[in-house]
């Protein structure tokens, strides 16, 4: 390691921090002999830095100069700041070191424009060449597309990333000219549109020939800065659902913007942080719960209510549609009542068919009751005291959330929203990669390698054979397990549940398919 | 008079418990593992031995009947370190072979929600340990993690890490339960671990920590500070298994600063002990 590789670290690690994007998800990939890493879908956090936010990758900049000069970016090329590069070795050694020690699910990695952006990307593509091809890694790789690089290049990094992004950075054209004048709309809605299209192409192939190389399997993202210019939250809304529909993209990330330097055109003060959490509400509404921005918003009311949540407002404002009946309504009514999310919305879809739901069940499959029975009626009834009037349900949910000593409702995080990016959040069945692994054991059959030595041992009635089967892994590396003698007796119970484990399950059920059932 | 079963503790000791239930047509009141469940005076005691066959006649009739995701609730359940587990497993999977496969819609069934509630925060649990696990490199290349989890996490956990890191041998020490995760040459297993026996850290082991610190420090937006939310996120139990939640001065370059873990295990006892 070079003698001042931490403090480059630190300055390429600064300069990338006001990009938000940090999640791993999107792209499913299992281990293999002979390479490092995996990808799970749903995206791991490893860590939560001082602001809250959950740390997945190492995002980082290959280096903070620049030739250009946005004026909101604090690595413009007018400002005064300390500069650093990494070398792409550094960067993949960087990388390795962490991924191994469990600290990250893989690497972000972006970059000033040092001399053009076509270098840029050559630099880029070199360290992600490195990383895959020499280190053999198979962790989670987010790369930015640079602005105005050309389409090879494009092409080139979508075949080693999982996910790639171009940041749209601010919502209007206006926008763009006045504080980003190097860049322009095309600059970044070209490189958006061909990887929109290559992912496409990547599509079929797969379907056609099983091992075409996949191009960003992860999708695209893009960012918005919130706050640096006056556009409005349904000008922003109105563009991310066309990015959504449109574009095919699997995340838009807002980032209150947080003055950096001073300049004359961009506002000073405190960053919008909970105008942020409410775009982040809305998205959300948008992709999981049908909700279309123009009937969040309008031209004439073109704000999210602060004081609110989205979907509170837009139900108040709805309140012709309410109560509804929770043991009849359509699982898409349902999901449009505050306080019942996707997993409360599936539980009673299904939990309905057995028997007629009550007040009480709902609390008990996860409803915010305290939201929700200002909308809702159980077997026709109401809650007791309910009255159905816009004022008084508007101040009772004011009163019902609690609010964050500067304005910012409680616990809600906003990248807790983001923890299940990839699709709407699970039902509440274990979501850890060990249970999806039952499922392709069970589909599939067993996976080769080590599931499939586990599988074979984890025959109940096998585990007499086990201890004097495994003396321990005999490991060709410097550092050998010795056994600790055959397998530890009764006392050892517990750890003989490992035994049985879902994994396995593969297995089990085909020798069990000739087994009795018990009486 | 009421019975109680008392099992050997393992899964398929439960399972076996199930069967003896339907065979003798005597439900416990109870299930007594080795690990706590207080029997009430005046039950009688029957005790179960683990059968694999029977075990295994069990599982078939919970996948024919219920399906896996059935099977892998009440597996998930099993590892919540909850002393009532073995019980409520038993009455939901009695109900299931009552319902078959409506059993997880039941979900106004207390049966069927009590194991949900008990999977829930395991799952829970190995969502966050997935990510905080931290492994040291020592200094013959194989990797290790102390952690200690409030549920049994190592067989979830083991699977993820083998399947991650193939060609990498190391050991996921759960201090709590004095167990052992050892992976090697394509093969995990989990042993009782009375001690460790741990060779020294990799030379640049503290290196790389303090590179990660500077990282984790350096990531944060001032003007977003919120420690509030990071705390929820990332409960203060976790923590000293965090190398970047050490206060900066740890890891200044002596063998003592590193993490107590270390210094723990590192003078145990011998035999049983498993050398890296
Ligand atoms: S091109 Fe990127 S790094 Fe350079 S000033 Fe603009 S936003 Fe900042």
């Amino acid at each position: 390691m070079a003698a001042d590789l931490m403090e480059r670290l630190g300055i390429l690690t600064g300069a990338a921090k006001y990009d938000v994007a940090c999640t791993s998800s999107g792209a499913s990939r299992p281990g293999a002999k002979g390479s490092i890493g995996s990808a799970s879908a749903g995206g791991i956090c490893h860590s939560f830095a001082a602001d809250g936010r959950c740390i997945s990758l190492l995002k980082i900049l290959m280096t903070n100069h620049c030739v250009y000069d946005c004026k909101y970016c604090a690595n413009r090329r007018s400002s005064d700041i300390p500069r650093a590069s990494l070398s792409p070795d550094e960067l993949a050694e960087l990388t390795m070191g962490f991924y191994r020690r469990n600290y990250i699910e893989g690497l972000f990695l972006s970059s000033g424009i040092e001399k053009s952006p076509d270098s840029t990307m050559e630099r880029m593509i070199g360290a992600l060449e490195l990383l895959r091809r020499r280190d053999r890694f198979r962790g989670y790789i987010h790369a930015k597309a640079i602005p105005g690089c050309s389409e090879g290049l494009v092409t080139r990094l979508g075949l080693l990333a999982d996910r790639l992004s171009v940041n749209i950075e601010l919502p209007s054209e206006k926008s763009l000219k006045l504080l980003a004048p190097n860049k322009g709309r095309d600059a970044v809605i070209r490189p958006m549109r061909h990887i929109r299209e290559r992912i496409a192409q990547s599509g079929s192939e797969l379907a056609v020939f099983r091992h075409a190389p996949a191009f960003a399997p992860a999708g695209q993202s893009t960012q918005m800065i919130i706050g640096a210019t006056p556009d409005s939250d349904f000008q922003i809304l109105r563009l991310s659902e066309s990015l959504y529909r449109k574009f095919k993209l699997k995340r838009v990330f807002y980032s209150a913007y947080i003055p950096i330097g001073s300049h004359a055109m961009l506002p000073l003060g405190q960053p919008p942080l909970l105008r942020e959490h409410r775009l982040y509400q809305s998205d959300w509404l948008i992709r999981f719960y049908g909700f279309s921005a123009s009937e969040l918003l309008s031209e004439e009311n073109s704000n999210l209510n602060l004081r609110l949540d989205p979907k509170c407002n837009w139900a108040v404002n709805n309140l012709g549609l309410f109560p509804i009946e929770v043991n009849r309504a359509d699982y898409e009514l349902l999901l449009r009542v505050p306080g019942i999310g996707v997993t409360s919305a599936r539980r009673i879809v299904r939990a309905r068919r057995a028997s007629v739901l009550g007040f009480q069940d709902l609390k008990k499959m996860g409803v915010a009751m305290k939201r929700a029975v200002y909308f809702i009626t159980c077997a026709g009834q109401y809650w007791r005291g309910i009255r159905f009037d816009e004022k008084n349900i508007c101040s009772n949910l004011l009163a019902g959330l609690p609010q964050h000593p500067d304005g910012l409702p409680e616990a809600l995080g906003y990248e807790q929203l983001s923890l299940f990016p990839g699709g709407p959040p699970g039902d509440g069945r274990l979501d850890s990669a060990g249970a999806r692994g039952a499922f392709g054991a069970l589909g599939l059959g067993l996976p080769d390698s080590a599931a499939g030595a586990q599988g074979a041992l984890a025959m109940p009635g096998a585990q007499a054979a086990l201890g004097a089967q495994t003396a321990l892994p005999a490991l060709s590396a410097p550092g050998t397990f010795a056994t600790p003698g055959a397998l530890p007796a009764p006392g050892a119970q517990a750890a003989l549940a490992a035994r049985i484990e879902p994994r396995a399950s593969g297995a089990i059920l085909r020798i069990a398919a000739t087994a009795a059932p018990p009486n | 008079m009421e019975i109680a079963h008392i099992i050997d503790g393992s899964f398929e000791g439960l399972l076996t418990s199930v069967f003896e239930a339907y065979s003798s047509r005597r439900f416990p009141a109870g299930i007594c593992a080795d690990d706590g469940y207080q029997l009430d005076f005046g039950q009688e005691q029957v005790h179960i031995r683990t059968d694999g066959a029977k075990a295994s006649r069990v599982m078939a009739g919970i996948l024919r009947k219920m399906g896996a995701a059935v099977y892998e609730q009440a597996w998930t359940a099993f590892l919540s370190n909850d002393a009532t587990r073995h019980i409520k497993i038993l009455r939901y999977l009695a109900l299931g072979f009552q319902v078959g496969r409506a059993l997880p819609d039941m979900l106004a069934e207390p049966a069927v929600m009590d194991v949900l509630e008990l999977a829930r925060p395991v799952a829970r649990e190995c969502n966050k340990l997935l990510g905080f696990v931290r492994f040291s490199i020592m200094e013959n290349g194989a990797q290790f993690s102390e952690i200690a989890p409030e549920h049994n996490q190592l067989p979830l956990l083991m699977p993820h890490f083998a399947d991650r890191l193939p060609d990498v041998p190391f050991v996921l020490h759960d201090s709590r339960r004095k167990l052992a995760g050892l992976h090697g040459a394509g093969q995990w297993r989990i042993v009782v671990a009375d001690g460790l026996r741990l060779p020294g850290y990799s030379d640049d082991e503290l290196e790389w920590r303090k590179m990660w610190k500077r990282y984790f420090d350096a990531l944060a937006i001032e003007e977003r500070k919120n420690a509030r939310l990071q705390m929820s996120l990332m409960p203060k139990r976790y923590w000293r298994g965090l190398t970047e939640m050490q206060p900066a001065a740890v890891g200044a370059g002596c063998r003592a600063a590193l993490p107590p873990e270390s210094a723990k295990l590192a003078i145990l006892q011998d035999p049983p002990a498993i050398s890296l």
